[in-house]
């Protein structure tokens, strides 16, 4: 049940997903660049954001002194950094980690190359295995809006922003020409009126 | 390469020459008594292979299910090496595959209601009459200690003024886009040489890998679907989705004739004398004509023209084929962008075959009809996915929550017909759409290889 986000509404259209992954030094060092780059050049993250599956992806890394302690708690004694990667998606895990293997394989190896025993993306089923492995559930996720998923929030945002305009443009407008106008604009938001909701029965 | 001749039959090619269909359905009370018939058929050359020499007159084939296998012996560590979804069956995933409201398992047809199937006999006939011999035929064989549930389910291709036509009831030509498959030559006739398979980097089509579809071979990625132990049960074996889902014709006619009239008004003009905007409609839900013919290569017209050669990148809103259109979801081909990466394992073998009789234009009865909806997939969550995200959901498609609006699952969804700024038409939504397609009954089913029925005949299964 904690794999999935929850709140008032019930479970969410989002799933979490956690994978956490022990690094060498070097290849910390060789991870922190890659992220710099992927930040820092934002087109390195088109194929992501085209998946439209993902809701949030994040890579984090913390270096083995740096984990937290509770007051009064020692301090590990960690034999490797740790890469943590952080993800909602909407969807079924398999066809998700599937996806990912097979559109996003270049910078999944990328990163994931220097965590111990990686097996690679491609063929998918050792990397399937290497995640559950890795795989820590969430024990609690809110989500805000539960029932949306990255595509109804982008068409939402759309036709906001569409309608907003027409409303702008259309005050004056005769009837004949408001009709007109009106077509032209629902052509233009046809496909971004699909049902919204929490996932169908 | 391997062996047509140890898989069984109706899954690489198709039983399309035999019109008329049985499907018996048995429960085993005695392991041993099973065993014996699975013996007696195997040695009697009773199941039918992939291939042949002489084609038979009926064919055999057999499936079961997980409860099956262990009434027939199968040992605890083998049985736990079969997928979750398969050891769950298709009663318990209800909710999961939209199986709710009128179709939900309470209101399945006998057997489906109450008992679980064990083992799956499906008999195909040339004639009525080679049909009724092959069952009784098998019937003489049935040793005490196998119970046939009834009542058994008869089914046959439609006929339309006498005529065997590849329609399903709401008169769609049927079965036109099953996969074309790694390794399998094509069979001669117009229908199956129109296969396709999945969409490649440059806008072609590549054949499907045999993994998709048969256990023991790479799939899409290279790898091998996950197997059942020992691997004798699995090589060359299947899973098999059974489904009966009843169509109600009157009501998906009635649906139709009454949104045609506001639809028509989205054309400028009005429809030529020579169309009618209920077919017109009808073809943007389905996404193809009734007679087959793509909305993409004849997006105005029937053609009579079932290839299968076109692809949905080139209609990315949906002004030919509405990106909610049945048949765009559950085969979009490259419709999803990433050179149909995210599609390429989800394809399914369909092997239906109607029940009932056809109900002519018109006419009303109360006479209960729909399709055996029979699929292959190397794994259920092949079919679990298309019918999950594909069908009973839609926000792959763009189509946020709405279902499909032939086989979707939710009462008073709703559909967008894009306009076309080509021709001036305006988008058109149909709302409250019913649920035209019921699901009566079902079940996951394993579908061992030639060997396999042998293994299970001898019943020296170990999971090692």
């Amino acid at each position: 049940m904690a794999d999935r986000a929850r709140n008032k509404d019930g479970l969410g259209k989002a799933v979490t997903f956690n994978v956490i992954t022990p690094m060498n030094r070097f290849g910390t060092c060789v991870v922190r660049l890659l992220l710099w780059i992927f930040d820092r050049w934002k087109r390195t993250q088109n194929t992501a954001k085209a998946l439209a599956f993902l809701p949030f992806v994040h890579w984090v890394v913390i270096k083995r002194d740096r984990f937290p302690q509770l007051e009064g708690q020692p301090a590990e004694k960690l034999n490797y950094d740790y890469l943590f990667f952080l993800s909602t998606f909407n969807g079924p895990w398999g066809p998700y980690i599937e996806a990912f293997a097979d559109v996003l394989y270049a910078p999944l190896d990328a990163v994931w190359f220097w965590s111990i025993r990686y097996p690679m993306a491609r063929p998918v089923g050792p990397l399937k295995t290497y995640i559950k492995r890795n795989q820590v559930e969430s024990d609690h996720s809110y989500s805000a809006y539960p029932g949306a998923s990255v595509r109804d929030v982008r068409a939402g945002l759309e036709v906001r922003r569409e309608l907003e305009q027409f409303a702008r443009d259309s005050r004056d407008l005769a009837p004949d020409k408001f009709a007109t106008e009106f077509d032209r604009l629902l052509m233009s938001l046809q496909n971004k009126l699909g049902s919204f909701g929490p996932i169908p029965k | 390469m391997f062996d047509f001749s140890n898989i069984q039959g109706n899954i690489l090619r198709g039983y399309g020459s035999f019109p008329h269909a049985r499907f018996l359905y048995l429960a085993i009370h005695d392991e041993r008594a099973a065993r014996t018939l699975l013996q007696q058929l195997m040695d009697t050359g009773s199941v039918t292979p992939g291939q042949w020499s002489e084609k038979p007159d009926t064919t055999l084939n057999l499936a079961l299910t997980f409860d099956g296998l262990r009434a027939l012996g199968l040992p605890e560590e083998s049985l736990a090496t079969f997928p979750a979804e398969f050891r769950e069956g298709m009663k318990v995933r209800a909710d999961e595959l939209g199986d709710v409201g009128k179709s939900s398992p309470r209101y399945w047809d006998e057997p489906w209601r109450t008992g679980r199937v064990h083992l799956l006999v499906m008999i195909y006939g040339k004639t009525e009459a080679a049909l009724e011999a092959g069952c009784r035929n098998f019937r003489r064989l049935l040793p005490a200690g196998l119970e046939e549930l009834g009542p058994e389910q008869s089914a046959e291709s439609l006929r339309i003024e006498g005529e065997t036509a590849r329609r399903e009831h709401f008169g769609f030509v049927d079965g036109v886009s099953n996969p074309d498959v790694d390794g399998v030559p094509r069979e001669a006739g117009a229908a199956r040489s129109q296969d396709i398979g999945n969409p490649d980097h440059s806008g072609k089509f590549r054949k499907i890998p045999l993994g998709e579809f048969i256990l023991g071979y790479p799939g899409e990625g290279g790898d091998l679907a996950p197997m059942p132990l020992p691997n004798l049960l699995a090589h060359n074996s299947t899973y098999m989705v059974f489904r009966k889902l009843e169509q109600n014709v009157p009501l998906f006619r009635d649906y139709i004739s009454k949104q045609a009239k506001s639809f028509a008004r989205t054309i400028p003009g009005g429809l030529p004398d020579d169309k009618s905007a209920e077919e017109f409609l009808a073809a943007k839900m389905m996404g193809r004509w009734r007679d087959g013919s793509s909305l993409i290569n004849h997006p105005h017209a029937s053609a009579k023209d079932i290839s299968n050669a076109f692809a949905y990148a080139d209609d990315p809103a949906g002004a030919r084929c509405p990106l909610g259109a049945h048949v765009r979801r559950t085969n979009p081909r490259d419709a999803l962008g990433f050179g149909g990466k995210t599609m390429s394992r989800h394809r399914l073998i369909r092997r239906g075959i109607t029940y009932g009789k056809y109900l002519p234009p018109g006419d009303r009865d109360e006479e209960r009809r729909g399709l055996i909806f029979i699929a292959f997939n190397s794994g259920f969550d092949q079919f679990e996915f298309v019918q999950q995200l594909w069908i009973n959901f839609g926000d792959e498609f763009e189509q946020g929550n709405d279902g499909d609006p032939i086989a979707g699952s939710r009462e008073g969804s709703q559909m967008m017909i894009p306009g076309d700024e080509a021709t001036g038409r305006r988008p058109f939504i149909c709302f409250d759409i019913p649920r035209f397609v019921e699901t009566k009954g079902g079940d996951y089913f394993f579908v061992p290889s030639l060997a396999a029925l042998r293994l299970l005949a001898s019943g020296r299964v170990h999971a090692s």
